[in-house]
């Protein structure tokens, strides 16, 4: 598999290093930083951006790479350059796309045009939103990259009398390498103390004095940092078999029975780590869980919005 | 098309060496520019131009051009080079004033507040740091201490801009507000603002805080 990164500002850079350092290098067929200034700035005879969309191709910057990769990802690059992807991924001919969304501006403004264009081509897309939800694909190509980076998977061993952490193996690694970073820094971590443990993670994820950080939007009207918080958590308290969020709510619904899904969501956003529980932050990530429980079979949720155990 | 934001600025060299997610650019800069026999306040001054473009991409409403994560990244290379530079920007205390300095509480936001600070006491200002997320009992408590002439205080955000208040009615409830000039600033306080709470100056960047600064104690003398 070769992959070929179309980035934009130190979100794109970081996300390469980690990738190229953490055991994908070798497939790195080539990157080109796309940056607004350089499309949208008219020149000469090229008209202003709004024909971007009419004419994409002739947008292509002249010292666009002569390259071929199976594997596009798109990172931080403007939304407003998005429709350039297509003409990028036949001038690539990978065969998968993958554009992942970690702040609202690079959300594709024609998501749906880009996603039909690029299916007609046959060319496979995901926009996973933040990159670190990412956890499965249909697609071979993603499904390969999925073995090294995505949603974070750690081994965790510890020891069984103190309940400390003395080694922890990143099975996955976040984009970012945030995960492995935190790893780094988890032996001698007592299991014991939950909300300690759960703490650690929140403000090491996004810790910008370590070598690798989370750099996702954290705007609390769109939280995308505060999620991948979320999933490194319970990423970490499923890699130690402590209860995570997604056992926190089906231990609600073997006590409660039916419960509406709002209610539910009041009981577990929020929720601290204690003994036997632990919530998560965001009501994006409860809603991812929800979504995973349901396609598991592990719960049900009927059309009046309720949920219980399937 | 000439007031294109797109377009290439003077500042642009800073915006790119600002952005730098591994650190290495804004390090290289700022010993190429000592070497170069470049005062530090003024490379730190000239980086300060750089955050400010990349502040002004980040808010612009018609295009939106900076996101959070150079917002990030370029607040951890300012910190970078503070840590550089600081020690090398002599400290005069030759007395022009003694100054509290702090963001205020549910506010973890340090580089303005920082900046700000080095900049005062490049000036030859005192400065006691009380840091970041300060409570109203600690500012109190550092003007009752410390008697400074000047409390300046620092909120990015709006949720905690009511904190700045607080302060200045526990001043004045402790009756210390007499005897301390208030200052305040950030990205969500407005000169409006200022005034409604009572506070003595607002100041839009470091410079203009300086100037106002300035302008108290050559009151107070």
């Amino acid at each position: 598999m070769k992959i070929f990164f179309l980035f934009s500002g130190p979100f794109g850079e970081q996300i390469i290093n980690t990738v190229s350092l953490g055991g994908l290098g070798q497939q790195v067929s080539g990157a080109y930083e796309l940056r607004p200034e350089q499309i949208l700035v008219p020149e000469g005879d090229v008209p202003g951006p709004d024909s971007l969309f009419e004419n994409p191709e002739r947008y292509i910057p002249a010292d666009f790479p002569e390259t071929g990769a199976d594997l596009l990802i798109v990172l931080g690059v403007h939304g407003h350059l998005s429709d350039l992807i297509p003409c990028i991924a036949r001038r690539l001919n990978v065969r998968s796309v993958l554009y992942p969304i970690d702040d609202r501006d690079t959300i594709p403004e024609a998501r749906k045009t880009i996603t039909d264009e690029l299916t007609e081509m046959g060319v496979h897309v995901e926009f996973p939103e933040p990159f670190c939800s990412l956890s499965r694909s249909s697609d071979p190509l993603i499904g390969e990259f999925l073995k090294f980076f995505g949603r974070p998977v750690f081994g965790v061993s510890t020891d069984i009398s103190s309940g400390q952490i003395n080694r922890v193996e990143v099975l996955r690694d976040t984009p970012c390498g945030s995960a492995s970073c935190i790893a780094g820094k988890l032996a001698g971590a007592d299991t014991n103390d939950l909300d300690s443990l759960s703490r650690f993670c929140y403000d090491e994820q996004h810790n910008d004095e370590a070598e690798n950080y989370c750099l996702a939007e954290m705007d609390p009207r769109y939280p995308l940092m505060q999620e991948a918080g979320d999933l490194l958590k319970d990423a970490l308290f499923e890699g130690c078999s402590l209860t995570s969020t997604k056992g926190t709510i089906l231990s609600f619904l073997e006590r409660s029975g039916e419960t509406g899904v709002e209610d539910l969501a009041m009981q577990v956003v929020g929720l601290p780590s204690g003994k036997g529980t632990s919530g998560c932050v965001t009501r994006r990530a409860f809603d991812l869980y929800l979504r995973e429980l349901e396609e598991e079979h592990r719960i049900v949720i009927t059309a009046q919005n309720t949920v219980k155990l399937a | 098309m000439a007031d294109n934001p797109l377009r290439e600025t003077a500042h642009s060299h800073m915006v790119s060496v600002l952005l730098d997610f591994k650190g290495t650019k804004i390090r290289e800069y700022c010993q190429s520019k000592l070497d170069s026999g470049i005062d530090p306040f003024e490379i730190f001054a000239e980086l300060q131009l750089g955050l400010e473009e990349i502040g002004k991409g980040y808010e612009d409403p018609g295009f939106r051009r900076y996101f959070n994560s150079d917002l990030i990244v370029s607040g951890r290379n300012m910190k970078r080079a503070i840590d550089m530079l600081k020690p090398l920007i002599p400290t005069r205390n030759d007395g022009k004033g003694l100054v509290v300095i702090g963001t205020v509480a549910g506010d973890v936001h340090d580089i303005g507040k920082t900046i700000f600070a080095v900049t005062l006491e490049s000036d030859g200002f005192l400065i006691i740091d009380t840091g970041v997320d300060v409570p109203c009992e600690r500012f109190i408590a550092a003007v009752r201490e410390n008697t400074p002439d000047i409390l300046a205080m620092s909120s990015l955000l709006t949720t905690t801009l009511p904190e700045m208040n607080a302060v200045i009615q526990g001043l004045t409830n402790a009756g210390l507000r007499d005897n301390v000039r208030v200052i305040v600033g950030g990205h969500a306080v407005t000169e409006g603002f200022a005034r409604s709470i009572g506070a003595d100056a607002y100041g839009r960047d470091s410079i203009e805080g300086l100037r106002k600064c300035r302008d108290f104690m050559r009151e107070k003398a």
